[in-house]
């Protein structure tokens, strides 16, 4: 039972391959809207079929006013951070925060449990944080630190940004220049982090990098969970002037295991983690960069393009049908090399859901035959960003169905038909009902549930000229065109 | 017949530090001070030779069968990496009884727990 004014919300994040399902118990609205907003960009709808890796349900608590720092100290040190992990549970526990989870071979059975293995989740527990953002951030960290390295990656302490196609990372300790070089980018969306980075191994084993939501001093930073491929490893060192040196595999692996972010000193993590530190380097060019606070990014990157491969390897891609792409390519865009290796279905829409927010609007050019004759071949739509709470019938609308794995999600443009306002239960918030025009079957999902509404069509581009769709009259006509082929039994059995 | 060196104290690496070998130099983790260390060819050979316990003389007897250099220089090496090592808290010294000694020409490791 929650307390009135209370809210029960989930959270589905990815990081680095790494998803997390969060049960959000016992905070109010505007608590969780902080965190949905911090941590916004590496959410996914909360698709019950969506594979996790862990399914934790937390149970927020007031944090207790802290009027004396030394009562303050004295509880922080009473109880620091304490991570215990074998193979079947992850025990995580500090004074403000406190969590276990046990492989669901073995499913723990305590009350507040987060749901059973029929979420697909490998980890399933529950436990108890207070209600405050910088405890719940440094939850986040401690359980991707933990869970990335059992996918054989790892949060490294480093700037990280991308070069065209290509991702390079900075580590350095704190002091080094990672959140100075990180503003040095005039380009925000080329910038992954200036604190911590995920490197994971991708689908063919090619180490990549994706920004996180872990910024230094608390900030805010990062727009999507895409990753990169690694080109590089620079180190960084600050200098009179700008220099970069080749370094070999072993120093390297020297340097990178210091900025390794881990929180268990056993010699099995440590062999570990040294392992991901020696392979990252033995495969990735790695060198040294040596550079003043003033030396412009442009400088740095040409020292960089001395040293690493930013050039496509492999055979690469053009903007396929189906793939959004920037409605606006204006003056200020880069030409943009082939991609040498395609990211998953679910990186490339989570980077448009991006893009769309920023800039308002985007080019999209569907696939498919469902909306028929409305769209034809080779047209192109303009869409808006837009939320489930400002579309209406008639409207045509994008929107986000997560799949069981990153590469099955899809972006699908259909028809608004109708909505409802569920009140209760877990599907609380709003059902969107769609229709392809050329379809007899209506679709329902509960946004940000099963489906997450990114944008609503408002011009089609149709040989060279841009088409504006009609207003809400005309789309309400063609809603009921295509209506016309609908069993009425079928609507109401939805 | 085979001499027995009288018993000694026999250099051993700490037990369960991670490490891996890259090109000359090998990288051990020592957990328990949450450090890394960067061993140099030199430190990197005598990590190598103590795959099983050995005493200094047994250690200076295969470095010098390796290396083309005067005894003194390469004990003087010998003795120098052996303190640095100790320091760090990468090897120790045990107590070996008479004949307990492995081979001085025990197969190098390789690779360490990955």
């Amino acid at each position: 039972m929650h307390e009135p004014g209370s809210a029960q919300t989930e959270l589905l994040l990815s990081m680095g391959g790494v998803v997390g399902h969060f049960g959000l118990d016992g905070a109010p609205g505007p608590f969780v809207a902080q965190l949905m907003e911090r941590y916004g960009p590496y959410a996914i709808p909360v698709a019950p079929w969506v594979q996790r890796t862990f399914s934790v349900r937390v149970s927020f608590a007031a944090a207790s006013p802290m009027t004396d720092p030394r009562v303050r100290a004295g509880e922080v040190a009473a109880r620091p951070l304490r991570v215990e992990e074998t193979d079947a549970r992850v025990k995580i526990n500090r004074w403000d925060f406190s969590v276990a989870l046990d492989s669901v071979a073995r499913p723990r059975a305590v009350e507040g449990a987060s749901e059973g293995a029929g979420d697909g989740s490998r980890f399933v527990g529950g436990g108890t944080c207070q209600m405050n953002p910088f405890a719940f951030d440094s939850l986040l960290r401690v359980l991707w630190a933990t869970f990335l390295p059992r996918a054989g990656g790892a949060l490294f302490h480093a700037c990280a940004f991308r070069i065209d196609e290509r991702g390079v990372i900075f580590p350095g300790e704190s002091g080094a220049g990672k959140s100075t070089l990180a503003r040095k980018l005039p380009e925000p969306e080329r910038i992954l982090t200036d604190e911590l980075v995920a490197v994971s191994r991708g689908p063919i084993g090619q180490w990549r990098i994706s920004g996180t939501p872990f910024w230094g001093e608390f900030q805010r930073g990062g727009g999507s969970l895409r990753s990169w491929p690694l080109a590089g490893v620079a180190f960084l060192e600050q200098s009179s002037a700008l220099d970069a040196r080749a370094i070999a595999p072993a120093e390297a692996a020297f340097r990178l295991l210091a900025c390794l972010l881990c929180f268990r000193a056993d010699a099995d993590t440590a062999a570990r983690n040294l392992a991901i530190a020696v392979d990252v380097c033995k495969e990735v060019p790695c060198l040294v960069l040596r550079s003043r606070r003033e030396s412009p990014i442009e400088a740095i990157e040409g020292a960089l393009e001395a040293h690493l491969d930013l050039a496509p390897s492999g055979p690469g891609r053009g903007i396929a049908p189906g793939q959004p792409q920037p409605a606006d390519r204006g003056s200020g865009s880069r030409r943009r090399p082939r991609l040498s290796t395609r990211p998953s279905a679910r990186e490339m829409i989570s980077e448009f859901r991006w893009f769309l927010k920023a800039r308002g609007r985007y080019a999209f050019t569907p696939r498919g035959s469902s909306m028929k004759p409305w769209l034809r071949d080779g047209d192109s739509l303009f869409v808006e960003s837009t939320d489930a709470s400002r579309i209406v019938p008639g409207d045509i609308v994008l929107y986000w169905t997560p799949g069981r794995r990153p590469e099955d999600d899809r972006l699908t443009c259909h028809r608004m038909v109708a909505r409802r306002q569920i009140q209760r239960g877990p599907s609380r918030g709003p059902r969107i009902y769609v229709k392809g025009d050329a379809l007899s079957a209506i679709e329902r999902f509960d946004d940000g549930r099963e489906s997450e509404v990114l944008g609503r069509v408002s011009a089609v581009s149709r040989d060279g000229r841009a088409i504006p769709v009609p207003g809400r009259v005309g789309n309400l006509a063609r809603l009921a065109g295509s209506l016309v082929a609908t069993p009425f039994l079928k609507m109401v059995g939805r | 017949m085979k001499t027995r060196e009288p018993a000694t104290n026999a250099w051993r690496r700490a037990s369960s530090l991670p490490f891996q070998k890259l090109d000359e130099e090998i990288l051990v983790v020592d957990p328990r001070t949450r450090s890394v260390h960067l061993l140099n060819p030199s430190a990197t050979r005598i990590w190598e030779l103590l795959q099983t316990p050995a005493s200094e003389a047994r250690l200076l007897v295969s470095l010098c069968a390796e290396f083309d250099a005067p005894v003194e220089a390469i004990r003087a090496d010998l003795v120098r990496s052996l303190g640095e090592l100790e320091e760090k808290g990468l090897i120790g010294r045990d107590e070996v009884p008479r004949g307990g000694e492995g081979p001085a020409d025990a197969a190098p490791e390789r690779r360490g727990p990955a």
